[in-house]
């Protein structure tokens, strides 16, 4: 209880990380019920193309007349679910093998970090575009199951190099001195030193899986959906011969708004996160003799008739 | 769990609590990917004791190898060669239930007080959770053997300091604190090294004398272990000292005796150069004799004989040759060539009163 | 006991090299404001070794980092003048700093291990610092110097500047800063902590150094420490600190035999010692006081055994105790020598 709601105190204290927090927020609310409360209606409708925001259409319409604003309504759906999934298949796939290559050590560690080694040093897109055509990806799941299975691996070398660094500090050598059991050393003292990391890489992760199910997408290795805003915005790009036809702005603005938005809110409140899981970061401290208001004054000024200390020889 | 006697009388029993005999240690320097790698010496030729309720106080610099001494007694290290017995049995030779008991009466309390609790814990998470796991407080009565323990440590109000994270709290505190999870475990020995070496200088004395108290009135053992001769006198009163340097002991014997006539060159260079808080004793003090700036030699290229003949200033050709074997002078044990020989040790140029 | 400055009986005196007048140190933290340095008002006695003592927090470390302006953000020095000679360091622009800086005072920090470049040898170091504060002297005459100075210091010079930093051993890297901090032959050398990761033989051969320097150089030097006992054996001046305040000033001898201090009192007698009787030692009773509120009446008054209703509301003023020795104090209280 004490760290939810310390939780959500650090994250009010800290502006920007409570910001990217209700931001982020917003689209989970939208992607979980916007769907349902907003209509798509997907049939053309030339006349009303390429339209500035208004009532009806409250962030225009794109090339073929229809409304924006469902759109990405609808898209964020997928953008999310991808996103946070292959963020969680990545962070779970890098914590596991990490931990273990760090904590059994031996061979077991020598295998898992020549995996590490071999995934690090080759181009990953192209290989999951290969594996994208060999099992072609008809679901979400799928696609977020291609995603992670290749980049877990700075996640499980960081993870390994951490547990490994933890495993000698002193607080964890004084547990053995104790002879405490290994299983309380592993999960109550190790353990709690990582979650920070992991909490904020999940979402940085976000991030990144999003940006490479757009890839997957563009190349039409995973499942169409015209919804989708990196969709959006490669059909809005075309249209618009890439800009220069500036009636189309819109089109292209508003999707790219969208992405940058959940980035940015992802990353702000990756920041956040990190402050409140570690209490050493938190900038409140409770170690306050009593709880006075902020004092924006500093000491009185009572020495100004006081004597110089010198030596007077 | 010990069996915890009002016996004041240290030398009671007759099994001492460690016993080290002949004790060497070697670390290896690899020199690349084809050749040997090089031996260092970091322990040589141990001997030391320590019985039930006793105070042993290991004075050395860095690079003498009292931490490495301090690993091996925890147990982290294992000895090349020479024996360690733990009440009468070898440390080898133990069952995995004789090994818990040796484990546990063991404490170490160390230098880092920072690095040395968990930074994601809370006090009672961290002094809690060891006695749960070794059952030596129930679920119900822990937080009153928590409250016990802080206590003993003259951390109050324990309200205050259940539910700080290390960083609320000062150094003074968490040292305390360490030595308040060393206690939790009902040890018999703890092992202090270098316990207040990154706290203020006002701030020491009331530490020591918290381990002093522990010892007298638990009947704990402790060995500590620093670099400060001056720190050395406010735990060990009644206690016993050993000097090393460089891997070997190169005195021992009464803490009080030793320092008021201490015998080997380098106790006597350590006894001048440790700072005195006053101006005029310190300027009597006859000048730190050693040889030129010949600095600290490294371990991997250890001096001939007498491992301290390269600084000493009453070094004799005998020196150079052979290595001194420990012998018997007064009730000290010095390991010198030259200790029969050697003039009456002097700290102050004058007779100065109360010294 | 109303003291006025006008009470600075000089009669054949030398002037202060550096002049401290009300300064102010703040740091603009996110919950509050922390005044580290009070109304300080110092007169460092030039050509002496002045110790300058204080427990964590009291404000020593950014009191020197203020003379040399490197109190960095959050920190800013909100007012106060520091006069060297005519100069006011508080009011230097950034190019004069620049010359002020490790030509006339220059500082030898904690753990001296971090302050040297790991990729060059010694002697590029030397030369290049020299370089870059003043050109009169060729390559050659600069190795010269530096020889020198490296000779002062017990060291093998033509071995010492031919190595890199990680070749050498702490001690030794220590007196190479001291060389480092003598290069341009400042006026004031400040000392922080020197030695504190060192041994104590040598810290003493240090010490030795650093007397036998300031005899030959008449360097003034100002020792910053949290160990009593290294300023009775090094300085011949202290001052002792407490929370941002300078409570007690004076000559070496009066401090200790003479201490008028409260706080002093009980800094010499927690010192421990290797004469004297062990039972005399006593610890500081309670903890460090917080700085970011407001202060009322003496900052000690928590910890104070004499304090009484005067000490809890009303600042000390400075009183002068004797010639070399001024107190910040409301009572008339005279130590014992221990």
């Amino acid at each position: 209880m004490e760290v939810i709601k310390s939780f959500f105190k650090t994250m009010y204290d800290n502006k920007q990380a409570f910001v990217g927090m209700i931001i982020l927020l917003f689209f989970v609310v939208m992607a979980t019920f916007g769907p349902m409360v907003v209509p798509l209606d997907l049939s053309t409708d030339f006349l009303n193309r390429y339209q500035w925001p208004s009532f009806a259409h409250p962030l225009g319409t794109d090339y073929v007349g229809n409304d924006l604003f469902q759109q990405i309504v609808h898209g964020s759906r997928s953008v999310l679910y991808i996103g946070l999934l292959a963020s969680l298949f990545t962070v779970i796939l890098g914590f596991a093998l990490g931990a273990l290559a760090g904590f059994a050590g031996g061979i077991i560690d020598k295998v898992i970090s020549l995996m590490i080694q071999i995934l690090l040093s080759v181009p990953i897109f192209p290989i999951q575009l290969i594996i994208a055509v060999i099992f072609p990806i008809r679901n979400v799941i799928m696609l977020a199951v291609v995603l992670a299975c290749l980049s877990w691996g700075l996640l499980a070398r960081n993870v390994r190099a951490t547990i490994l660094s933890l495993k000698q500090r002193e607080f964890v050598l004084i547990c053995r001195i104790m002879g405490l059991p290994k299983r309380h050393i592993i999960f109550k003292e190790i353990l709690p030193n990582i979650t920070p990391y992991l909490a904020s890489v999940f979402v940085l992760n976000t991030n990144a899986a999003i940006a490479t199910s757009v890839g997957l997408m563009m190349l039409g290795m995973a499942p169409y959906e015209p919804t989708h805003w990196s969709i959006m915005l490669s059909n809005a790009s075309v249209q618009a011969n890439s800009g220069t036809n500036t009636a189309g702005i819109f089109n292209m603005l508003v999707p790219t708004a969208a992405f940058v938005l959940l980035q940015m809110s992802l990353v702000f409140f990756a920041n956040g996160l990190d402050e409140a899981l570690n209490p050493r970061l938190r900038a409140s401290s409770s170690y306050k003799p009593d709880k006075k208001k902020k004092q924006n004054t500093p000491a009185r000024k009572n020495t100004e008739q006081g004597g110089t200390h010198h030596a007077s020889i | 769990m010990t069996d915890k006697t009002n016996v004041n009388d240290k030398t009671d029993a007759k099994v001492p609590l460690v016993e080290l005999n002949n004790l060497e240690m070697n670390f290896y320097k690899s020199k690349g990917m084809f050749r040997k790698p090089q031996e260092l010496n970091a322990l040589h030729n141990i001997n030391l004791k320590i019985h039930n309720g006793e105070i042993v106080v290991v004075v050395g610099e860095s690079g003498s190898g009292k931490t490495t001494l301090a690993n091996v007694i925890a147990g982290l290290l294992t000895p090349v060669s020479g024996t360690y017995k733990f009440k009468g049995k070898e440390i080898h030779s133990m069952t995995k239930e004789e090994a818990n008991v040796y484990r546990s009466s063991i404490q170490v309390v160390q230098q880092d007080s920072y690095a040395a609790l968990n930074p994601m814990r809370t006090m009672i998470k961290s002094l809690g959770d060891p006695m749960l796991l070794k059952k030596y407080a129930t679920k119900d009565n822990l937080l009153e053997k928590v409250n016990e323990v802080l206590e003993a440590v003259d951390l109050t109000p324990t309200e205050h300091f259940i539910n700080k994270y290390p960083h609320q709290m000062s150094g003074g505190q968490r040292q305390r604190a360490l030595i308040a999870r060393a206690l939790s475990m009902n040890p018999e020995l703890i092992l202090a090294d270098e316990p207040v070496s990154m706290i203020d200088v006002s701030l020491r004395v009331s530490i020591l004398n918290l381990l002093a108290r522990l010892n007298e009135e638990r009947n704990i053992a402790i060995l500590y272990i620093t670099h400060d001769l001056a720190t050395a006198r406010y735990v060990g009163k009644n206690g016993r000292i050993a000097v090393m340097y460089l891997g070997e002991i190169v005195e021992t014997g009464d803490l009080q005796e030793v320092l008021s006539n201490p015998q080997h060159p380098y106790l006597r260079a350590l006894l001048t150069a440790v700072p005195i808080p006053n101006p005029r004793l310190s300027r009597k003090r006859k000048e730190l004799q050693l040889n030129a700036s010949s600095e600290l030699p490294d371990i991997s290229n250890m001096p001939s004989g007498c491992r301290f003949h390269t600084r000493c200033m009453y070094c004799k050709d005998i020196c150079k040759v052979k290595h001194p074997e420990p012998v018997k002078h007064g009730s000290s044990i010095v390991t010198c060539h030259l200790v029969d020989e050697l003039p009456k040790f002097e700290l102050f140029t004058e007779d100065v009163a109360g010294a | 006991m109303q003291a006025s400055e006008k009470k600075q009986v000089q009669t054949q005196d030398v002037e202060p090299i550096l002049k401290i007048r009300d300064l102010c140190v703040d740091y603009f933290l996110p919950n509050g404001i922390l005044r580290a340095v009070n109304h300080v008002n110092l007169d460092v006695p030039t050509g002496k070794i002045t110790g300058l003592v204080g427990e964590s927090g009291s404000g020593k470390t950014t009191l020197t980092s203020a003379i040399l302006r490197t109190v960095s953000n959050p920190g800013k020095i909100t007012k106060g003048s520091i006069l060297f000679g005519e100069k006011d360091i508080v009011s230097l622009s950034d190019k004069e700093l620049r010359e002020y800086r490790w030509r006339d005072v220059a500082m030898v920090f904690q753990a001296a291990q971090n302050c040297l470049n790991p990729t060059m040898t010694l002697q590029e170091q030397f030369i290049e610092t020299y370089l870059a504060h003043k050109k009169d002297m060729s390559e050659k005459e600069i190795i010269e110097h530096v020889k020198k100075l490296l000779r002062a210091v017990r060291l093998d010079a033509d071995r010492v500047l031919k190595s890199y930093p990680h070749e050498m051993s702490g001690g030794m890297k220590q007196r190479i800063m001291i060389a480092f901090a003598q290069l341009l032959e400042p006026e004031i050398l400040f000392l922080d902590e020197p030695t504190t990761a060192l041994d104590v033989i040598t810290q003493d051969y240090i010490f030795r150094i650093l007397k036998t320097v300031h005899q030959i150089k008449g360097t003034t030097m100002v020792l910053s420490t949290h160990d009593i006992a290294v300023v009775a054996t090094l300085c011949d001046y202290m001052v002792v600190m407490y929370g941002g305040n300078i409570v007690e000033f004076g000559n070496i001898y009066d401090m200790f035999e003479q201490p008028c201090h409260p706080y002093t009192q009980l800094l010499i007698q927690a010192a421990p010692s290797l004469i004297g009787d062990v039972k005399e030692r006593a610890a500081i009773p309670g903890t460090a006081p917080d700085l970011m509120q407001e202060r009322k009446g003496c900052i000690f008054a928590d910890r104070c055994p004499y304090a009484d209703d005067i000490c809890r509301q009303v600042e000390p003023e400075t009183r002068v105790v004797s010639e070399e020795h001024t107190v910040a104090c409301h009572k008339e209280i005279r130590g014992k020598a221990i």
